[in-house]
């Protein structure tokens, strides 16, 4: 089955990038969309709850206030993420690795452990969490991000174990460089580093969720899928550095 | 709501257990919980029924608490 029918899907951070993608495809498979975002802008036609996903009580206002609306959470998608100021581990600061790994790591559990009750209940759920290739290779200068993005790929694994015989699953989507606004920065040379010779866009990564959301994805489980355009695939030995 | 006690409470308990696809037949106070394959999630799938459907308020964490072994273990600790 699938629970767009009495149920609602919650993206966080769904207001631009990568996760206004995810929640504008999710709504075109027919699902009622509920956006967490830390202002009150809107995020398209989408039902919007503001909270700080740090904030485990906003957060759970948050969770209520769409649930109200919308009806019972059956797909999450934590998206919502930072990076942090380019430093090297040797000066990396206590403040910047609390703060990538509150947003980026703590957050997913606090969301997760508050929409997993009623999935478990309606036997179907979906959780994707957005991680990162900087999860699967190293990461200069990005050390508390790449750790947080690393924890969630290993939390997708354990998370799934965990419910996977009620019927509901848990993975990543590790996308690489993709033209964001958080990516604005990152070097135009980094993309001669990437195998298909370019950025990817977000909707590159909004297809390879709702692949994992939908009814065919069901027996996909605690995976975490690349869409990186080869980036974490591996060095090419031909290329001069 | 008036919150069930005694027989009424143990009666929704055993009907969430059997509705989660547990044998009722075998759901009795002194049936073993890892014999019933009765486990972590089923526990916070009844916690999740008994506040949303009957107004009872208990966490899942006073329910770990004492260890339960038994059934009636868990029927016990809700009952409180």
């Amino acid at each position: 089955m699938t629970g767009s029918g009495d149920g609602c899907a919650i993206v966080t951070g769904g207001s631009r990038g990568i996760g206004a993608a995810v929640a504008a495809s999710l709504a075109a498979d027919g699902w009622r969309v509920g956006v967490i975002q830390r202002d009150g802008s809107t995020a398209g036609d989408h039902l919007v709850a503001v909270a700080d996903v740090r904030d485990t009580e906003a957060l759970e206002r948050a969770f209520g206030e769409i649930q109200e609306a919308l009806g019972p959470v059956r797909v999450l998608v934590n998206n919502a993420g930072v990076r942090h100021a380019p430093q090297l581990v040797a000066a990396l600061d206590d403040a910047t690795v609390a703060a990538a790994l509150d947003t980026n790591l703590a957050a997913v559990f606090a969301a997760t452990r508050l929409a997993l009750p009623p999935m478990l209940r309606a036997r179907w759920g979906r959780v994707v969490n957005i991680a990162s290739v900087a999860g699967l290779v190293g990461s200069p200068g990005q050390a508390a991000y790449a750790a947080a993005k690393a924890g969630l790929i290993s939390f997708t694994r354990t998370a799934a174990m965990e419910v996977a015989r009620r019927g509901v699953t848990v993975n990543a989507v590790a996308p690489g460089l993709i033209d964001t606004e958080m990516t604005a920065e990152v070097a135009e040379d980094v993309q001669a580093a990437i195998p298909a010779r370019r950025a990817g866009s977000p909707a590159d990564v909004a297809a390879c969720v709702r692949f994992l959301v939908s009814d065919a994805a069901a027996y996909v489980t605690g995976a975490t899928i690349a869409v990186d355009g080869g980036l974490s695939a591996g060095i090419d030995p031909t290329r001069s550095p | 709501m008036t919150t069930p006690g005694g027989p009424a409470l143990e009666q929704i308990v055993l009907d969430a257990l059997a509705g989660f696809g547990h044998d009722r037949a075998r759901l009795v106070r002194d049936a073993d919980l890892e014999q019933l394959d009765i486990d972590s999630l089923d526990l916070i799938e009844l916690v999740q029924i008994l506040e949303e459907d009957h107004g009872i308020v208990i966490r899942l964490e006073e329910i770990q608490a004492v260890d339960p072994q038994t059934l009636g273990d868990v029927l016990d600790v809700i009952g409180r």
